[in-house]
C-alpha cells in the first residue's frame, strides 16, 4: 500500500524469474526497492509512500494521492487474459506534472542488490529489458525479455529526449531502470512476461 | 534496550547478540528476562572499539533520500462518496476516524489514518491469467 506499485514481480514461480526486486522493511527504511514512483514538486522529485486511500479489487489496485497540489491517482490492474501489468497514472486534480518512475530490476540475480547495470534496449514502443547472459534468468530463458511499454497514445521517443509523455529513460550502471515523463496529466506503462521459451535442454 | 531517538543523520553503532538456551516446558515468564542481562553481560555484547571507518561518514544523499515523501492528507468526507458512493459496508472507525470499508462489488478500501496505525503496511498479491497455479512459462 505504502506506493510499491509491484515488487516481487515473476514470471511464473514467485523464485525465479524475477524482474523486479522485493521490498524489505515494513518501516519503510529501505524505499528503493520494487517499483517506485516519483512526482516532481517545486522542491525537486518527491515519493509516492502513504496515499491518502488505497484501494484493493481482485485484479487490480487503486492508490489516490491527496496533497496540496492536486490529486494524483496510480492504479494497477492484472491482466486475465493477457500476462500484463498495466499501471496507470492519472492527475485527477491539479497540473499537468512530471514523473520519474523508478523500477529496481532483480533479473541479474540476487535481487537486484548487486550492482549490475540494467541490460536494456529501446525500440519504438518502449523498452525491452534482459538479463545478462551470466545469470539464472539469462541462461534459462537466453532470448527472453521483459517488455515494458508506454500506454498507448503515451509514447515517447526511442531512448534520449522526445515529446511524449516518456521522455527519458536509462540506467546508470545500477541495478535501476528509471523512466521520466514529460509534464502529463496522465501516463501508463505496462509489463509483460518473458517473451521467449526456455533453451531446450 | 531502551528506545533511542535516532536523529537523522546521526551516526549509532548498533548490532545483534543471540544465544540459546535449552528448552522448557514451562510458560515464558519475567524472570525469563535474566537472560537478558546475561548476554549482555558477555564480551561479546560489548560495541568493537575499533570503529568502522564508515561510520559517521556523510551519506550521499539520492532521489529516495533527499526528500521526505509527499505529504498526503486524508480523503474529505465529500471526496470518499464522490469516489465510493455513499454504500459503505463493513465499515471500521477509530472514533470518529474513518479507517476502512468495503464497498461495490469485491471492493476494500484502506484509508492513510488505518495504514498509519498498523504495524505492518497492507499488501497484495497478483497473478495476471485466470488459471489456478503457474505454468511452466507463465
Amino acid at each position: 500500500m505504502a506506493g510499491v506499485f509491484n515488487s516481487l514481480l515473476t514470471q511464473g514461480h514467485v523464485s525465479i524469474n524475477r524482474l523486479l526486486s522485493t521490498t524489505r522493511s515494513y518501516l519503510g527504511l529501505q524505499r528503493a526497492h520494487g517499483q517506485r514512483l516519483f512526482v516532481e514538486s517545486a522542491d525537486g522529485y518527491v515519493l509516492l509512500d502513504v496515499p491518502s486511500a488505497w484501494e484493493v479489487r481482485p485484479d487490480s489496485c487503486r492508490w489516490l494521492y491527496a496533497h496540496a497540489g492536486g490529486l494524483i491517482e496510480v492504479s494497477l490492474t492484472a491482466g486475465t487474459t493477457l500476462h500484463a501489468l498495466d499501471m496507470r497514472i492519472a492527475v485527477r486534480t491539479g497540473p499537468p506534472v512530471r514523473f520519474l518512475l523508478s523500477n529496481h530490476v532483480a533479473l541479474n540475480g540476487d535481487d537486484g542488490a548487486d550492482a549490475v547495470p540494467v541490460r536494456f534496449e529501446s525500440d519504438p514502443n518502449g523498452i525491452i529489458v534482459r538479463a545478462i547472459p551470466d545469470s539464472d534468468v539469462g541462461r534459462r530463458f537466453p532470448n527472453g525479455f521483459f517488455p515494458l511499454r508506454s500506454a498507448r497514445g503515451h509514447r515517447g521517443r526511442a531512448g534520449g529526449r522526445g515529446r511524449g509523455a516518456v521522455c527519458r529513460w536509462g540506467s546508470r550502471s545500477q541495478p535501476f531502470l528509471t523512466l521520466l515523463t514529460a509534464p502529463t496529466a496522465a501516463a501508463g506503462f505496462r509489463i509483460t512476461g518473458v517473451s521467449s521459451a526456455p533453451r531446450p535442454t | 534496550m531502551p528506545p533511542h531517538n535516532w536523529r537523522r543523520g546521526a551516526p549509532r553503532i548498533s548490532g545483534s547478540l543471540g544465544g540459546s538456551s535449552p528448552i522448557t516446558p514451562r510458560r515464558t515468564a519475567d524472570a525469563d528476562l535474566a537472560a537478558v542481562d546475561r548476554a549482555l553481560a558477555l564480551p561479546e555484547a560489548s560495541a568493537p572499539s575499533q570503529r568502522s571507518e564508515a561510520v559517521g561518514t556523510p551519506v550521499v544523499p539520492n532521489v529516495f533520500s533527499a526528500r521526505a515523501p509527499l505529504r498526503c492528507r486524508d480523503l474529505s468526507p465529500a471526496e470518499i462518496a464522490g469516489f465510493w458512493g455513499g454504500e459503505l459496508r463493513h465499515v471500521e472507525r477509530d472514533g470518529d476516524q474513518l479507517l476502512s470499508f468495503f464497498t461495490a462489488a469485491h471492493t476494500h478500501v484502506v484509508l492513510r489514518a488505518k495504514e498509519l496505525r498498523v504495524l505492518r503496511p497492507h499488501g497484495e498479491l497478483f497473478r495476471t491469467g485466470i488459471g489456478s497455479r503457474p505454468t511452466r512459462n507463465r
